[in-house]
């Protein structure tokens, strides 16, 4: 064997021999909690947990020193945070982590946190055509929505697909960041947008769209937000999700009780206008929860429609439409209140 | 038509950055129809911008170019010029190089095609008219670029020192082609070169230039017949005399 | 140790290619595990299969973006760069406005495109445009200012008087192989850009829209890397086939010039 023959076995053992060293390497202990939210009043409860610092005060004894949030405009961009291992811990619809864990994700659903809170916002020129022809109006229109994987987009598929209408061909449907469709409805580039409270009341307040219907008018009670924790926190350091899902009902609790205090604090996070953010409170038709079972049945709805929508792949994989224990984790949350 | 070239005190003045040089001064000539003329003189002489001034190239400071008692005013086919190097064009084949002049002087495709055979015939190039010239060696795109600027007729056929780039036995092959395409054709031919052996060869009259600013020295006649031998003793006599010339001129330089 | 001669001249590609194949599937299967970080070869391959139906619509609306942006980036940048490189004048007024345009990213004039343009094919169309433009107007002024002087004097003693004629028969002819190769390289810029510009949602179909807006959000890496390997494939036919079709056939010449 030559000289580069040599050589180049060598090379490629180190490099082999590096890869397999990165993957046994031994976690240190558990010392920083990352938390994904998005911007969304759904998600009330992780901002005011973390703006009373409860998150820190309550994880201290589990020898937690920081708890960091990391803010996502939509869902999908979170999942794939959490794959990445960049968070533990995520406030999040409930359908991005179904579509995740198809997809080869290792978490679980531990807690609710709340359900319905969408609207559908229309251009004020295309009311009137709405009011006449219903659903039926959004045939070949611009519609925003969050992306693929999400409640939204996967709610809105499935309205549309119960109506007749092809959610491919029928309407133009564009993946966007609620600031992004907030803008592009203000520019006249999209004709509806279907996204979570507060962002259709500061749309309203704007002028600029019209709310016509709520999620929870097209699926009553459908789950949207929900606490998932990553299989390895699970399975590794149990108290401390127990822990998590318990500040998480005292912040659900707080907010409920406190709706104004609630607008503050998301206004104040998220650069909104105070007055607008309490409007939406007392308008918004979200309802925030903190058991997961409340959000089992339309859970499974939305792991069959996501199967539907990616059939030969994960047949080919061998998969089935997700049942309950694949998506969540009861046993903590009962465990806290029983 | 009495193709006759005639210059009245030309002079030529270049400006640069330091002021101005002194090109040419006041050269007075007059060329005779069907004539071979030289033109020697060390570099700088200014034989070049002579001879681009007559192309049309180039324009005097002061003084008149007149052909055929007409002032000339910028280049044109009538006076083909054969530059020395990398003068054709390197995306067109022989053919379409020789014929380039009649295309501009749109004559018909035929007609120009044929021409132009006739003249790549002339300079001995026959069976190569579709070679492209990287194809070709130095001597025979030379003379590809003497046919090219045959092709059109010019009343004058100018050379700017064309065989100096070509090793020495192509040189001596390629005058004494130049002097039967001479013979053939007519043509009235100012030829500048920096070889008195090449001078002595081919012209009838060899005019030898100063130093810059360059001015005619002498007007040499060569009476030698014709096919001339280059080492005959007449030949080697006029070469010891221009050598001197051009010799005596460079010490007065270098002296001065 | 020694390969077989035949595999060295002809095929020596191979060996290094395989050896990434095989040590891809292998990482991802025995190390990685999770094929949403890194998915295997094989997967890839069959991905191909999975997405047999969007393959080639998606592949012909970026064809159609593609060659929008290009056809405007061409039309626009030579006749600019025949001025700029025929003309120093021109040279000297323009050339400071495009360089300082030209190390603009395409990417960044997404905000722009979008906001001028809307979430329409031309948005896409515009981004591309950017980025082929630049390469083409440089190849070509460069190549009308370096048109040798011995040949436009040759064009004057020969009759071609005037900058339109001598433009015509000399400049261009010679320029034509500087254009040609700047407008491969545009090609290749210009498809780099697309993927951004459908990424970004100013299309609704497309490679790269899907690959951006539906494979990462669902986080199909499989089929992610499926495209991918699909953007690289095209871009290098796309190459081969304007170098052998333009350049091979019709720029003989230069090679001879510069061999």
């Amino acid at each position: 064997m030559n000289q580069k023959g040599v050589m180049s076995l060598v090379a490629i053992g180190a490099l082999m021999a590096a890869v397999l060293g990165m993957a046994c390497v031994e976690e240190p202990k558990i010392e920083k909690i990352n938390i994904g939210y998005q911007p969304s009043s759904h998600q009330l409860a992780a901002m005011i947990a973390a703006e009373k610092g409860w998150w820190e005060e309550d994880l201290s004894p589990y020898g937690i020193k920081e708890v960091e949030l990391h803010l996502f405009p939509t869902g999908p961009p979170e999942m794939t945070a959490m794959l990445a291992g960049d968070i533990d811990v995520a406030y999040v619809g409930a359908a991005p982590p179904i579509a995740s864990i198809y997809e080869g994700l290792d978490a679980k659903i531990v807690a609710g946190v709340q359900t319905q809170g969408s609207a559908i916002v229309i251009r004020p020129e295309l009311v009137e055509e709405y009011e006449r022809d219903g659903v039926l109006a959004l045939k070949g229109k611009k519609i925003a929505t969050y992306p693929p994987g999400s409640i939204q987009h996967t709610i809105l598929v499935k309205w549309l697909l119960e109506n007749g209408i092809d959610p491919g061909k029928d309407v133009d449907l564009k993946a966007m960041t609620p600031s992004d469709a907030a803008s592009a409805i203000g520019a006249k580039a999209v004709d509806v947008v279907f996204v979570p409270s507060p962002h259709p009341e500061i749309i309203e307040q704007e002028g600029t769209g019209v709310i016509v219907k709520w999620s929870g008018e097209i699926w009553p009670n459908h789950a949207c937000c929900c606490l998932v924790a990553s299989g390895k926190l699970i399975e590794e350091h149990p108290e401390i999700v127990t822990q998590i899902i318990k500040t998480h009902i005292k912040a659900t609790d707080y907010l409920k009780a406190h709706p104004d205090e609630a607008a503050e604090i998301f206004a104040k996070w998220q650069g909104a206008d105070v007055e607008t953010i309490k409007y939406s409170m007392n308008t918004t038709d979200a309802q925030w929860i903190h058991d997961p079972h409340l959000e089992v049945e339309s859970s499974l709805e939305y792991a069959q429609v996501i199967y539907e929508q990616n059939q030969e792949r994960y047949e080919s994989k061998g998969l089935k439409p997700l049942t309950e224990a694949e998506i969540f984790l009861h046993r903590l949350y009962d465990a806290i209140v029983h | 038509m009495n193709h006759t070239l005639r210059l009245r005190n030309v002079t030529k003045i270049f400006e640069a950055e330091n002021g101005q040089r002194e090109a040419l001064d006041a050269i007075n000539l007059v060329v005779k129809l069907a004539e071979f003329l030289c033109i020697v003189g060390p570099s700088g002489c200014g034989k070049t911008t002579l001879l681009r001034m007559i192309a049309g190239l180039d324009y005097p400071t002061s003084g008149e170019i007149i052909l055929d008692g007409k002032q000339v005013t910028g280049p044109s086919p009538d006076r083909g010029m054969v530059f020395q190097e990398f003068s054709l064009f390197p995306w067109k084949t022989v053919l379409k190089n020789v014929e380039f002049g009649l295309e501009i002087l749109e004559v018909p495709e035929k007609g120009r095609r044929r021409i132009a055979e006739e003249y790549i015939e002339l300079v001995g190039l026959q069976g190569f008219e579709h070679s492209y010239p990287y194809e070709l060696s130095g001597g025979m795109k030379q003379r590809v670029a003497i046919a090219r600027a045959l092709a059109t007729n010019p009343s004058l056929l100018l050379m700017d020192e064309p065989f100096g780039s070509v090793d020495a036995q192509t040189r001596n092959v390629l005058q004494e082609e130049l002097l039967e395409i001479w013979a053939r054709t007519k043509k009235t031919i100012l030829f500048v070169t920096h070889s008195v052996d090449e001078a002595v060869y081919l012209g009838d009259r060899i005019l030898v230039m100063s130093p810059r600013p360059g001015r005619i020295i002498e007007c040499m006649r060569v009476t030698l017949p014709r096919p001339r031998k280059r080492t005959s003793r007449e030949a080697n006599e006029l070469r010891e005399r221009l050598l001197m010339l051009l010799g005596s001129e460079d010490r007065k330089i270098h002296k001065g | 140790m020694k390969l077989p001669a035949v595999l060295r001249e002809k095929g020596i590609w191979v060996v290094p290619l395989l050896i990434a194949l095989v040590l891809w599937e292998i990482v991802a299967a025995y190390v990685v595990r999770n094929p949403a970080l890194l998915p295997r070869f094989s997967e890839v391959i069959f991905a191909f299969y999975l997405l047999r139906h969007d393959i080639v619509p998606d592949i012909l609306v970026s064809l159609l973006h593609f060659t929008i942006g290009l056809t405007i980036a061409f039309a626009l940048a030579l006749p600019l760069g025949i001025g700029m490189g025929w003309f120093r004048t021109v040279f000297k007024a323009v050339d400071p406005i495009i360089e300082i345009l030209r190390p603009i990213p395409p990417l960044a004039w997404i905000p722009l495109a979008i906001v001028w343009f809307h979430l329409t094919h031309y948005a896409a169309g515009f981004i591309i445009f950017l980025g082929a433009f630049f390469p083409i107007l440089i190849g070509s002024y460069t190549g009308f200012r370096d048109v040798p002087k011995v040949l436009v004097e040759t064009g004057k003693v020969l009759g071609c008087i005037g900058h339109r004629k001598m433009i015509r028969h000399v400049a261009f002819p010679y320029a034509l192989p500087s254009v040609a190769t700047s407008t491969r390289v545009g090609m290749g810029v210009g498809w780099m850009s697309l993927v951004a510009a459908e990424m970004f949602g100013v299309s609704t179909s497309g490679l790269g829209y899907r690959l951006f807006n539906e494979f990462y959000y669902w986080k199909q890496m499989d089929f992610v890397m499926a495209y991918m390997l699909l953007l690289g494939l095209i871009s290098l036919f796309l190459d081969r086939v304007f170098r052998h079709v333009v350049e091979e056939r019709f720029f003989r010449w230069k090679k001879g010039i510069v061999k």
